[in-house]
């Protein structure tokens, strides 16, 4: 079969480098690939998420039509059951089929935990307590790539509740910090990420995507004061930070780029460092720069294109935002773009250099 | 050779024991980019971010100082441009593609060239005019460019064009006969596309641009059809649904054919949206709610497995 030839090319690729032999489970490969098969087209996945949302919504009607909402005890309890159905049912079908019905329970669940809970429970914070600790179970639990997903996502908008709720609202800068690292630690640690643990390698797909998205919307928070109120004057924590992981990620690529003197390497860090720092209260900027250094560095297409079209957000607002002229934004848009025109021109041209020696 | 994949290493990661090291390797050889890549993007990066900022500064610029100028010089401005890019989409030094790139920047310049013209000596025309100028005045290059992108800007203001037109003049037709159109419209379009090929082979039609005027006219035969059936306006709706019909079953016996899995799930999804608004109608109960969703998971699991089995057969008939 083509794919398991794939499998063999890898291995012995690896063991003329001297990894030494290595055993493999042949029934197991047999039949990822073939669930693999099945799982590969894009229209398959979207079209059974959209189903999924489509019939939630109309089952929330009837939810409330029917008056289920009168009775709290009945309603969390039913939640509860739906979010045990859908890890379950994750667990023992490895179908993408039942994909559908798999996410309609979780959110339906979900709401009617939510509903269920908010009139017992004292305050916002422990209920959004609750939620963390709901969706982190149905992380580990889980074993399907859409439920993993969706479970990242609210366990990262539960934190952001529980902030918000608890008027800590400069902790969103100390969230926005570990989802930068953690993101770092798990695109650039790949390989070590994949050996600890067959559980963790399956699910490392879907975490990776979710934090994506989890990271994108907590940038979108900081500068839209919509949830979490934060002063204007912290935002530079977040920026300061992501410059710093910009850097390291840079220093890593010296080696590739074989860029070996010291006078240069110092050179470029400073320039994206003194590049990024008037972007100090726009933390999105150096984030989705950071964030796309990775994705190519990692390949990851989805990555790219997200924090592609992030970056034009971020910086579409960095400069409606600024306090002067029209005037004076054309002139500095335009300087910046010199600017850059110049590093093109400089890279275009030790590039032909290596090729002329 | 075959094209090794992230997901390669993946599987091989979890059901064997290759350590971090040989992990590593794997990836570093096969998935992550190499220098010449690393090049290559940075250059693309800083040009795109150059020229992307260089270009917004002199628009930003004019904006500024638009109000004051004197209409001559606003025209004036915007004629030269259109000038300019149509000379170049015109020079041989550029490739095909280049080329046609420039000629639908110069379409989409037409378009600014009316909306200032309109703007100066405030026409008050209806909005429906500039779009029908535009749209008339581009179909020229249209044809003999024949290229994709431009063709579909073409078809995005036709089908505005006639939607304006549909609420500005005739106001005595009712959506429903509106989207009628529509669908004949665009369905007569993607006839077109899909036919003319077989004839004209020199020229393949990209997927994308087949898949998106295919996209357009199922959506404007469900919103006809379900509009249709909110507003009890049952005056057009047999003909609509008798069209919609037709052609959708033209289009599943097409798609099983040529096993287009986008037909096949853009089709159902249609009339699994068309037979919830039907069942919303018919039975205004509570428990309908209930019915509803439903119907709505079994029917999406159906068209899910179903398409699974196509792209099975397909794998099948490819290896074997």
């Amino acid at each position: 079969m083509k794919n398991k030839d794939n499998i063999n090319e890898i291995i012995n690729f690896l063991q003329s480098e001297g990894t030494g032999v290595i055993t493999t489970d042949e029934a197991a490969i047999e039949k990822a690939y073939t669930s693999l098969h099945g799982e590969q087209t894009l229209v398959i996945k979207v079209i059974s998420i959209l189903g999924g949302i489509f019939a939630s919504s109309v089952f929330f009607g009837f939810m409330f039509i029917a008056g289920l909402y009168e009775s709290p005890t009945a309603l969390w309890l039913t939640g509860f059951v739906a979010i045990g159905a859908s890890v379950l049912l994750s667990r023992i079908s490895d179908r993408i089929l039942l994909d559908t019905i798999c996410i309609s329970c979780f959110i339906v669940g979900l709401v009617m935990v939510g509903a269920g809970l908010s009139d017992s429970t004292p305050s916002a914070q422990i209920l959004s307590l609750y939620f963390v600790v709901i969706s982190c179970a149905c992380l580990l639990l889980s074993q399907n790539y859409v439920l993993s997903f969706a479970s990242t996502l609210v366990v990262n908008g539960s934190l952001i509740c529980l902030i918000q709720s608890s008027k800590l609202h400069e902790l969103l800068h100390v969230h926005i910090a570990c989802l930068a690292l953690l993101l770092c630690y798990l695109i650039l640690q790949e390989a070590k990420v994949l050996s600890s643990g067959k559980a963790i390698a399956a699910k490392y797909g879907p975490i990776r995507t979710g934090l994506l998205f989890s990271f994108v919307s907590s940038l979108l928070l900081v500068n839209t004061n919509f949830f979490v109120q934060l002063a204007p004057e912290t935002r530079w924590i977040s920026t300061a930070l992501c410059i710093v992981l910009l850097c390291y990620v840079v220093t890593r690529l010296f080696n590739t780029l074989s860029i070996s003197s010291l006078p240069s390497k110092l050179l470029i860090l400073a320039l994206v460092a003194l590049t990024l720092a008037p972007t100090a209260l726009t933390p999105g900027i150096a984030a989705t720069l950071l964030l796309l250094m990775l994705s190519f560095a990692a390949h990851y297409k989805t990555g790219m294109v997200v924090s592609a079209m992030a970056f034009i957000y971020f910086a579409g607002l960095f400069y409606y935002d600024l306090n002067f002229t029209l005037l004076t934004k054309s002139i500095m848009l335009f300087c910046s773009g010199l600017f850059f025109i110049v590093l093109y021109l400089l890279t275009t041209k030790k590039a032909n250099n290596h090729e002329n020696i | 050779m075959k094209h090794i994949q992230r997901e390669d290493i993946h599987i091989l990661a979890r059901h064997s024991d290759v350590g971090e090291e040989g992990i590593d390797r794997a990836l570093t050889a096969f998935v992550y980019p190499k220098a010449p890549a690393w090049h290559r993007f940075l250059r693309i990066l800083f040009l795109v971010l150059g020229l992307g900022f260089s270009v917004l500064g002199i628009i930003f610029f004019f904006a500024y100082n638009w109000a004051d100028l004197h209409k001559f010089a606003k025209l004036g401005i915007v004629e030269t441009l259109l000038l300019l890019t149509t000379a170049l989409s015109l020079h041989p030094k550029f490739n095909k593609d280049a080329r046609n790139i420039i000629l639908t920047g110069s379409a989409v310049l037409v378009g600014v060239l009316f909306a200032v013209f309109g703007q100066i000596y405030q026409t008050g025309a209806n909005a429906y005019d500039f779009f029908l100028a535009w749209t008339l005045f581009i179909a020229l290059w249209t044809l003999i460019a024949n290229f994709a992108p431009l063709w579909l800007l073409f078809l995005v203001l036709a089908n505005t064009t006639f939607i304006l037109y549909g609420e500005q003049v005739a106001a005595d037709w009712d959506a429903t006969l509106l989207f009628t159109f529509l669908f004949l419209g665009n369905a007569l379009c993607l006839l077109l596309i899909t036919v003319i090929p077989k004839y004209r082979s020199n020229q393949p039609i990209p997927i994308y641009f087949s898949n998106i005027v295919a996209l357009a006219t199922a959506t404007f035969a469900t919103i006809g059809i379900v509009l249709g059936i909110i507003d009890n306006e049952h005056a057009q709706l047999p003909v609509l649904s008798a069209s919609v019909g037709i052609l959708y079953a033209i289009g599943i016996w097409y798609a099983l054919k040529n096993n287009n899995s986008f037909y096949l799930a853009l089709i159902p999804f249609s009339i699994i949206v068309i037979i919830t608004a039907i069942l919303f109608d018919i039975f205004d109960e509570e428990y309908m709610y209930l019915f509803v969703s439903f119907f709505i998971i079994v029917s999406v699991t159906l068209v899910v497995r179903n398409l699974i089995h196509l792209q099975k057969r397909n794998n099948h008939e490819k290896q074997g």
